[in-house]
């Protein structure tokens, strides 16, 4: 590759006369990795240093999904902007429509009722499973474990039929709006989540037996990517990547919101910081979620509203727009105009399956956003590559890719 | 029901204050924002109890920790301080950015150690000058408590990085160049992020920009700009 | 069609080879994995064994397109991404197909934004459009299934050339097939 002064490739050149003499007879590398390369998760670029096997440098480009969410946020009312959200991390759409809906909220000042912030969480905590499913199945994949895939899609087919059945959709899904739920949770519905409950400790049994003792995997995964404690937060990891460094932070806990302080589970903490470590937190997280999900069904008031009653903000219920000619007329307006929300700014944060999920919304008192930030996790948790990268082998940088869990979506917004 | 009746903002102070028994200074603020709703346009909603009292940007006064912190260092070159629905924003003047950063970093008690996020606001439509604001979110693990520190720059003007106090504000601000076209002073790699190395069509975030770009498509028939009149009905 | 291409030519199993092949492709589809966006995740699940579209279709992934027949775009592409659709599209070996999953690539679905291309059909060709957002792996179904029906008309000089030179050619060889069995045939009146 590098015997040319410059690497052509029709999206985008580099420029190879980089490429230091190591002296020797050595010459250093570069290896241009995607956009489109199956391990980088979607449309990621990576530039390569190598000297021989070994990586010097790992330069990531992304944009390559850009496609301006920012900017639609500011051109949407604030009641039209949950579809955008799904599509930012579309591998766990709830929890993006969670993280906006709680925003905006938190600017509005009203809050859902009980039972709504139970059925909240748990679509929350179910899609974060399916957003592990696809993480542990691609991760695994790369590295080598063929068959994962086949098995974790199994089960995000389960959680996606619940997403189904709930909101009727199953990868896009829209189901949160602000101040609640239009539709409440079906029985059937429950009765599925339970059955997950009860296949799914098993199933994850089995990807354990499969990959935690496997020599090929604790090969390829132990000691790499090691990530320093003081590091983790210097570089703003969150999410799996942070805890897998040893360091106890999920907002969850540290800031809950919705009903989490009612909810009894544990951060699972890793100590080595390496790819290993993080696969485990991530697969103990697992087991915490179904342990939250098991606690929403028996806490959750079997009865009550699921919209907030509040005349301003909120869309009136179905019911009542066709009874009521002031409710009709509210729809109306709701519909057609929005609401103005104060004027003023938030921060909103919430744990999303892959970090940090964080909304900051500045309010100029009409019904648009006047700037809409999106703070994704992996957007700030890739950055830590390059660091990973340094003196690792050229074979490693796809688990070191796929250990960050990065959707591009996410990413590039 | 009864939830629907915990929604109404008539929780008595004494409710809120157990809520937290450990910070004394909730009690204070507890007796202030049931007093004086957050905001209140219509007086119809009232801000809900539990989203003031979280506690989770610090006491919300003057008295905050980190504002007396920045005072005793930098003195008026702290602007203002403002709170909203319980979170802290503290202005400071864009030449202490950094050392205002540094010094909340380092700070022993406080420990903002973490950069959750930065940002820009591009402030066309809502003030004269300057044009943007910087905008920082800080997080600190140890009190769990956030914090956002904010620069009002003006358009060309330069504001200097944070990269040597956090790495995390590499790709940040590479971010805020690409998208606002602010200038980070000192930051070792600020090139084009999300949009091609070649893009020549400005930066899309700034709010003189439209949001299909400059170089849209246009449908055969509308080049004019405005729509052909239809008189023909069958092509209706 | 390789190496009967021009042996074959002026014979009477020109059409017949034609079919065996056009059959042979339909039924092994390989298409390029080539995932975009959200629709990329419909896709891959449309693989996985609940849909289990590969062992059904005889379609495999292949993750170079010098090894691919079919390109299936999932998802949004954007301004920074064309050019790469473009150059792997060039890069995939004749006869290849299209397949335009979800809105996004159809016409840019909801971002109508500075960034997006609204329609990957202004980048490369495209033989069969599948609606939705995302696309249900069903509907994916269905498209290939349409591409299956397309993909066995397939005739290279209509392809390559245009409907003219593919029916001179059609009547160059009905007049080649009469004489080679000793039957001329006159040329038909058009
Ligand atoms: S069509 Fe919809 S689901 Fe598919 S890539 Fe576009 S936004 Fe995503």
């Amino acid at each position: 590759m590098a015997t040319t002064e410059q690497q052509t490739t029709g999206f985008g050149t580099w420029d190879v006369s980089e490429e230091r003499d190591l002296g020797g007879g050595q010459r250093e590398m570069v290896l241009n990795m995607g956009p489109q390369h199956p391990s980088t998760h979607g449309v990621m670029r990576l530039l390569l240093t190598l000297d021989g096997e070994t990586i010097i440098h790992a330069d990531p480009i992304i944009g390559y999904l850009h496609r301006g969410i920012e900017k639609i946020g500011e051109n949407k009312r604030y009641s039209q902007f949950t579809p955008w959200t799904d599509r930012t991390d579309y591998t766990a759409a709830p929890l993006n429509n969670l993280g906006y809906i709680l925003a905006v909220e938190k600017l509005c000042g009203i809050v859902a009722p009980e039972r709504a912030q139970y059925i909240r969480v748990i679509m929350a905590e179910l899609s974060r499973i399916a957003a592990h499913m696809v993480w542990l199945g691609t991760h695994a994949l790369d590295i080598g474990a063929l068959s994962m895939a086949l098995f974790t899609f199994i089960e995000r087919e389960k959680i996606l039929d619940i997403f189904e059945e709930f909101c009727g959709a199953r990868l896009t899904t829209n189901m949160m709006e602000i101040g609640g739920f239009s539709r409440d949770i079906k029985p059937s519905t429950i009765e599925k989540i339970e059955q997950l409950l009860k296949e799914f400790p098993a199933a994850q049994q089995d990807w354990e037996d499969l990959l935690s003792e496997n020599p090929i995997w604790l090969a390829r995964t132990r000691g790499v990517g090691v990530i320093e404690p003081e590091a983790a937060i210097d570089y703003g990891l969150t999410g799996a990547c942070l805890r897998g460094s040893g360091i106890n932070y999920d907002i969850r806990k540290a800031q809950p919101y919705l009903i989490y302080d009612r909810l009894d589970f544990e951060v699972p903490i890793g100590t080595n910081g390496d790819v290993y470590d993080r696969y485990l937190v991530r697969m103990e997280e697992l087991r915490q979620t179904l342990r939250i999900l098991r606690q929403c069904l028996d806490q959750m008031p079997t009865d009550g509203p699921i919209m907030a009653n509040d005349s301003n903000y909120v869309i009136p219920p179905h019911h009542n727009v066709l009874r009521t000619a002031e409710d009709m007329q509210r729809h109306f307006v709701w519909v057609i105009k929005g609401f103005n929300p104060p004027k003023g700014e938030v921060y909103s944060a919430i744990e999303h399956s892959k970090g940090e999920l964080g909304h900051y919304i500045v309010s100029d008192g009409t019904s648009m956003p006047y700037r809409m930030r999106i703070r994704t996790p992996d957007f700030v948790n890739l950055q830590v590559l390059p660091y990973m990268a340094e003196g690792a082998m050229l074979a490693d940088s796809v688990a070191l890719i796929g250990t960050i869990d990065i959707v591009l979506g996410s990413v590039d917004r | 029901m009864a939830d629907e009746q915990d929604l109404q903002p008539t929780a008595s102070p004494d409710d809120v204050v157990t809520a937290d028994e450990d910070n004394p200074w909730l009690t204070e603020i507890a007796e202030q924002q049931l007093t004086e709703p957050a905001h209140d346009k219509t007086g119809i909603a009232k801000v809900h109890p539990s989203l003031v009292l979280t506690g989770f940007w610090g006491p919300l006064s003057e008295d905050h920790p980190a504002h007396v912190a920045l005072m005793t260092a930098f003195g008026d070159r702290v602007k203002e301080i403002a709170f909203f629905r319980d979170e802290v924003t503290i202005r400071v003047d864009p030449s202490i950015w950094v050392d205002a950063h540094v010094l909340l970093r380092d700070d022993a008690d406080l420990a903002y150690r973490m950069l959750s996020d930065l940002t820009a606001v591009d402030m066309l439509k809502l003030r004269a000058a300057p044009r943007f604001d910087v905008v920082s979110q800080l997080y600190s693990i140890k009190k769990r408590w956030r914090l956002r520190l904010k620069g009002g720059i003006e358009d060309g003007e330069l504001i200097e990085t944070l990269t040597s106090v956090y790495a995390a504000a590499g790709w940040l601000e590479r971010e805020a160049f690409d998208m606002f076209g602010i200038t980070f002073e000192g930051h070792p790699d600020l090139r084009r992020m999300l949009l091609a190395d070649d893009w020549e069509e400005g930066h899309p975030l700034r709010k003189d920009y439209p949001i299909r770009g400059y170089s849209q498509y246009v449908e055969p028939g509308f080049e004019g700009g405005a729509a052909p009149r239809v008189k023909d009905n069958r092509r209706l | 069609m390789g190496v009967m291409e021009n042996r074959f030519e002026e014979n009477v199993l020109t059409t017949s080879v034609d079919w065996v092949f056009n059959w042979a492709r339909r039924s092994s589809l390989w298409w390029l994995q080539f995932g975009l966006a959200c629709c990329a995740i419909e896709m891959i699940a449309a693989m996985q064994p609940r849909f289990d579209m590969g062992e059904r279709f005889g379609m495999l992934f292949r993750a170079s397109p010098r090894q691919a027949d079919l390109m299936i775009v999932a998802g949004t592409v954007t301004r920074k991404m064309a050019p790469v659709v473009r150059t792997l599209y060039d890069q995939m070996s004749e006869p290849k197909w299209v397949i335009s999953m979800g809105s996004c690539a159809n016409i840019g679905g909801p971002f109508d934004t500075y960034a997006v291309v609204q329609g990957v059909d202004q980048v490369i060709p495209v033989d069969v459009y599948v609606p939705g957002c995302p696309p249900v792996p069903e509907a994916l179904y269905y498209g290939v299934l349409e591409l299956q029906n397309k993909v066995i008309k397939y005739d290279r000089v209509l392809r390559k050339e245009g409907q003219e030179a593919a029916d001179a050619q059609r009547e160059e060889d009905r007049i080649a097939t009469g004489e080679a069995m000793g039957r001329p045939v006159a040329a038909a009146a058009r």
